[in-house]
Formats: structure tokens, C-alpha cells, sequence
């Protein structure tokens, strides 16, 4: 790539060679040398300089690529575990980290329990306020709930109008004034939507993680699911522990 | 004398000279492993154009990215033109751009300054949906 610098040089030092060899000094020979050196050096100077700045550029033009495509990583990875109506962590993401959790729970016979959250009487909702009230209840009711939630534990919509809870390190007992809390807090003020206060109530599930009977993930969320079929049965409104009566 | 066509890859320009038309058009992005050897027929086929047609010649180039290599031939292609120039021949380059990419634009006026060949500098046009 850089032939024609490379020509000039090996000429110049050719000159120098033969006039070491023969000691003859052919000033008119010298001069030619010396002005095509400095008109090559002047040359390869400017390209230097061009080079280096282009150069810059082309990285700087590099940087701002990556820039833009981890922004887009980051962006795609909070559209991949959140809700995008309620801004709440998605089935997804629950569904990963309900994974970890168990097998945790599961290795070490570590507690673990979880909360199938049912919003009651949600259909009515909708269809006496419209759709659009229905989705800012859904709003309302998550954020309400996701405020009572701890740094380790992890809270996301998992249906249409089911949520769930996923709470580490617990035992049945703490969980479960935990979901009474819940309870009480989303059922105590109406929510203001539009013009509207709607008073919401919600039926809760709650199973604790038995190594002995919770063989699969999918048995202890059945579980779950299990209670929280009961508390709708019960009368809605209100927390059942699966396995306890009443 | 013949066109001289290249096919665009993901390391190497597209490349497309018209003998007849005098037009030479170069676009995409170039870090292939060896630049100098990509660009050995693009200088011998302005040589021949230069020596034989001596005709204008019309040089639009649309870069992407250009490695250090690649900016090395163009800097070489630039002087070749120039050398043309300075036997009378004609020569206007187009340096095209996406309108909002500055550092592309900045990078030609790079290979602009100093260089005795004519460098227009045109943002290419967003295409529009044709409307009825």
C-alpha cells in the first residue's frame, strides 16, 4: 500500500550507498534526492493528518453504533420482563425467576412462598366503566401492591387480572399477613379513575413450599392457584392458605 | 473499453464504472484483509479510463464505514484524479451522506481539504412514499 513512499526512500538511500562507496559527491544528484524526499515527507505528512482525523472519525462513528445498540439492548430487555400496561414485571420474567426460586428453595429446603393475587369481579369493570377504566385499574391496583413488595421479592402480572407474589425467606405465617396486608390496603380506598371511585377488592392464594409435596414448580403453583380458587369460593375478599380450613 | 462491476459484500464496496458514461460509483463499507489489493483494478481501470477515454468523469461515493486501509486507497484514489486534473481532464466527486450524519459529512471535508479535485457534498434524500 505505501509502494510509491517506500520507491522514494529506497532511492534516496541507494544515493547515499553509491556516494559512500565511490566518494563522489554529484551535488546535482544530492539536491534531486533531497527534493523528492521532502515532497514525499510533505505528502505522506498530509496524509498523516487526514488519516488520523478521518481515522477519529470513523471510530467516533464506531462508539455512537455501539452507544445506540446497547441503548436498544437495554431497551428490549425492559420491554422483554416488564408489563407494558402495568409496568409491573411480566409473565416472563416471573415465570424465570419462580424457576430459580424453587430449584433454590428446593436445594436447600429453603422457605418459600407464593401469592396468586385475582382481582374480583374485574369482568363488571369493564364492562360497566369500559376498557379503558379496566386497564387504569389494573394500573392502580399493581403499583398499590408493588409499593408493600420487598427488594428480594419478585411481583408481576401473570394473567389478564392475576398477579403474583413471589416471596423468598419467608415462613406460612409472616406470608401470610403479608397477603392480609395486601388485601386490606387495595380493598380500604376506592381508587380514583376518571371521574370514578371503584372500590376493588381482591381474593388471594397462598401456598408455602413444601419439599415433600411440591415435587415440580408447576404442583406448588397449582397450589396456589388451588387457594385462591377457594378464597373466590369463600366469598372473595379474602386470603386462603392452601391446606388450612377455615 | 469495459465497466467495471463489484459486487457488495459485508466487507467491500459496491463498485460500478461506466466507461461510456464517464460515471463511477462507489458505496457501502470497506475493512477487507486486503484493502490495497480490493482497490488494485479500481486504480488500474481509472488509468486505462484516464489514458484511453479522457473523457469528464463523474465519481460518487456513499461510504458507511471505511477502515484506516480502505482510507489510505481512497486518500491514493484521490490523487490519481488529481493528477488528471492537472492534465485538463474533468472530474467532480459527490460525496454522499446521510443527513444526519455529521461525523461522515466531517470525514469528507477530511479528504476534501487540500486535494486540487472539485468535492460536492450532498445529503442523499430520505425516500418518500410516491403518493397518487
Amino acid at each position: 500500500m505505501f509502494k510509491a513512499e517506500q520507491n522514494v526512500l529506497n532511492e534516496a538511500q541507494l544515493l547515499i550507498e553509491q556516494d559512500r562507496a565511490s566518494a563522489n559527491e554529484s551535488v546535482d544528484a544530492w539536491r534531486s534526492a533531497y527534493i523528492a524526499l521532502c515532497d514525499q515527507f510533505a505528502s505522506l505528512l498530509r496524509d498523516s493528518m487526514k488519516l488520523t482525523a478521518a481515522g477519529d472519525l470513523s471510530y467516533r462513528r464506531l462508539i455512537k453504533a455501539k452507544e445506540e445498540i446497547e441503548r436498544l439492548n437495554r431497551e428490549n430487555y425492559h420491554l422483554a420482563i416488564f408489563d407494558s400496561l402495568t409496568e409491573v414485571n411480566n409473565r416472563y420474567y416471573l415465570m424465570d425467576q419462580y424457576g430459580k426460586e424453587f430449584a433454590k428453595a428446593l436445594r436447600h429446603d429453603s422457605p418459600l412462598a407464593l401469592i396468586l393475587i385475582d382481582l374480583d369481579h374485574f369482568k363488571q369493570i369493564n364492562d360497566e366503566f369500559g376498557h379503558q377504566v379496566g386497564d387504569e385499574v389494573l394500573r392502580s391496583v399493581s403499583q398499590r401492591i408493588k409499593g408493600q413488595v420487598r427488594q428480594q421479592d419478585t411481583f408481576g402480572r401473570y394473567g389478564g387480572e392475576e398477579f403474583l407474589l413471589i416471596l423468598p425467606g419467608i415462613e406460612v405465617a409472616d406470608a401470610a399477613l403479608v397477603a392480609e396486608k395486601i388485601r386490606t390496603l387495595v380493598s380500604a380506598d376506592p381508587f380514583a379513575i376518571g371521574v370514578h371511585k371503584i372500590t376493588i377488592t381482591i381474593s388471594l392464594g397462598l401456598a408455602q413450599f413444601s419439599s415433600t409435596r411440591d415435587v415440580n414448580r408447576d404442583v406448588f403453583l397449582l397450589r396456589a392457584d388451588q387457594a385462591m380458587y377457594e378464597a373466590k369460593i369463600r366469598g372473595r375478599n379474602q386470603m386462603v392458605i392452601d391446606g388450612v380450613s377455615p | 473499453m469495459e465497466d467495471l462491476s463489484i459486487a457488495k459484500t459485508k466487507y467491500t464496496l459496491a463498485v460500478s464504472f461506466s466507461a461510456s458514461r464517464g460515471l463511477l460509483e462507489m458505496e457501502g463499507s470497506s475493512y477487507p484483509e486486503n484493502a490495497f489489493e480490493f482497490f488494485t483494478p479500481i486504480y488500474e481501470w481509472i488509468q486505462q479510463y484516464v489514458a484511453e477515454i479522457q473523457k469528464p468523469i463523474a465519481l460518487n461515493l456513499k461510504f458507511d464505514y471505511l477502515n484506516t486501509s480502505s482510507l489510505k486507497c481512497i486518500i491514493d484514489l484521490f490523487k490519481i484524479l488529481e493528477s488528471y486534473v492537472e492534465q485538463q481532464g474533468e472530474v467532480v466527486v459527490k460525496w454522499l451522506y446521510e443527513p444526519d450524519d455529521d461525523d461522515m459529512l466531517e470525514s469528507g471535508k477530511e479528504f476534501a481539504e487540500d486535494i486540487r479535485v472539485p468535492i460536492i457534498f450532498c445529503p442523499t434524500e430520505e425516500e418518500k412514499p410516491s403518493v397518487d
